[in-house]
């Protein structure tokens, strides 16, 4: 990769622009939607390789070593805010989202970058998360299920006069903000980590070669580490609202 | 580098402003994306958690079940000692009951012994007694026979003059 930016130098970065197609009538980003295969497929190998060598008396191996200290993460996590048996999806779905974020973010470290026609610094494999479409998916999934969740927890009529008025009904405009701002932080937090860390790989990349692998080096380091703890926290923030969205009043202490 | 952020921002808005979409408007991705992260969650929530927490579920059974069985053989293993120096201390006892009796039953036979030579040893006295009497007796008649003269050939050589009492008799009235 290094060789062919000397033939033809990074002068400009590109700021999410993306490769489009129509299908099924619907401008879609066909670049986002091959990494977030990739992840898919990456996440779905791992999957069935669990599926296939999962063992309760033998030696585990490595996949299902992965998986279960995930999933003992996670439900540590489920247990310590909600309880397991309230919302008994919760877990698979913060399991899901959390390897899959992973995943998709870790896409980007691998050194596959070369410059466009117009110089600018692209990477083969984008993270999906750079992508407003990825997260707001994800974002906007999770908050249809914990509204779901408290509806079926708290009623038709319980549910939205809980949401709305919270504790005193002063507040309720604020509350009403509040669960509005809940997806949109949620995608935008991951979404502004992550395309970030791409501004700052196509930056590195207007470096001269000969000194550009050393803070390229750092950086996607430093970028492995944001896109662990982006998938922490997104997965940690799904489990957070689900409890706020199934807790009682009584459950308060 | 600042100037590559300045370049990098005239790019954006010279492609805003040429009426490029806008990347923070979401488009038909996100259906398709959607659809990608529902297939993997449905695919981890069958075949990985619920799985995995099947293994969990079964390995904190099997050691329960093990620090069960790890107490029932603790258990086990002090009733066994127990039992050993029951049986053991029982041993003891018997094996110093029987080490007395034999030790009474030998004083026993000893004592008979020694009292069955005590017999013996009585009966060969007398007998021993008995034979040296009746030799005494057959030999003192002889013996108490044969003092006189004896006494008088005794008499005879101390003095050195015939002692015989009817000589002396003579003798003596004979001197007066």
């Amino acid at each position: 990769m290094t060789l062919i930016k000397e033939f033809s130098p990074v002068t400009s970065i590109e700021v999410g622009s993306h490769t489009t197609a129509t299908w099924l009538g619907m401008t879609v980003n066909t670049d986002t939607i091959y990494a977030t295969l990739v992840a898919a497929v990456v996440t779905l190998i791992l999957a069935f390789v669990l599926r296939a060598k999962v063992t309760s008396t033998g030696v585990p191996s490595g996949v299902q070593l992965f998986w279960e200290a995930v999933t003992v993460q996670m439900r540590g996590q489920v247990q310590a805010s909600m309880g397991l048996s309230l919302a008994p999806f919760v877990l698979p779905l913060v399991v899901s989202l959390f390897v899959f974020i992973l995943i998709a973010n870790w896409i980007s470290v691998l050194p596959l970058q070369f410059a466009s026609a117009e110089g600018g610094a692209v990477e083969l494999l984008k993270p999906p998360a750079s992508d407003i479409n990825f997260v707001l998916a994800l974002a906007l999934f999770v908050f249809i299920c914990y509204h779901a969740a408290g509806f079926k927890r708290s009623g038709i009529i319980g549910y939205p006069i809980k949401v709305t008025k919270g504790h005193v009904a002063f507040l309720a405009p604020i509350n009403l903000v509040e669960e509005i701002a809940k997806p949109i932080s949620l995608s935008l937090r991951l979404f502004g980590n992550i395309f970030a860390g791409v501004i700052m790989v196509g930056l590195i990349a207007m470096l001269p070669s000969y000194i550009m692998w050393a803070p390229n080096a750092i950086w996607k380091t430093f970028d492995l580490f944001v896109g662990l703890i982006q998938a922490f926290i997104f997965a940690l923030l799904t489990i957070l609202y689900f409890s706020q969205a199934t807790e009682t009043e009584e459950s308060h202490h | 580098m600042s100037e590559a952020v300045i370049s990098g921002m005239t790019l954006l808005s010279a492609e805003a402003e040429a009426g490029t979409t806008n990347f923070l408007i979401p488009n038909g991705t996100f259906f398709f994306v959607l659809a990608i992260f529902l297939i993997v969650f449905g695919v981890i929530a069958k075949f990985v958690v619920k799985p995995v927490q099947q293994v969990l579920d079964e390995r904190e059974r099997l050691i329960a079940q093990t620090a069960q069985d790890n107490r029932q053989a603790a258990e086990q293993d002090v009733a066994a000692e127990s039992e050993f120096k029951q049986e053991l201390a029982a041993a003891r006892s018997e094996a110093g009951g029987l080490r007395d009796q034999a030790r009474a039953e030998g004083r026993q036979v000893a004592d008979d012994l020694r009292s069955d030579a005590n017999v013996v040893v009585a009966d060969k006295l007398q007998q021993a007694g008995d034979a040296l009497k009746v030799e005494g007796e057959s030999l003192a008649p002889s013996l108490s026979a044969s003092v006189g003269s004896l006494s008088l050939t005794l008499a005879n050589r101390i003095l050195g003059v015939d002692a015989d009492v009817s000589k002396q008799q003579s003798n003596v009235e004979g001197r007066g």
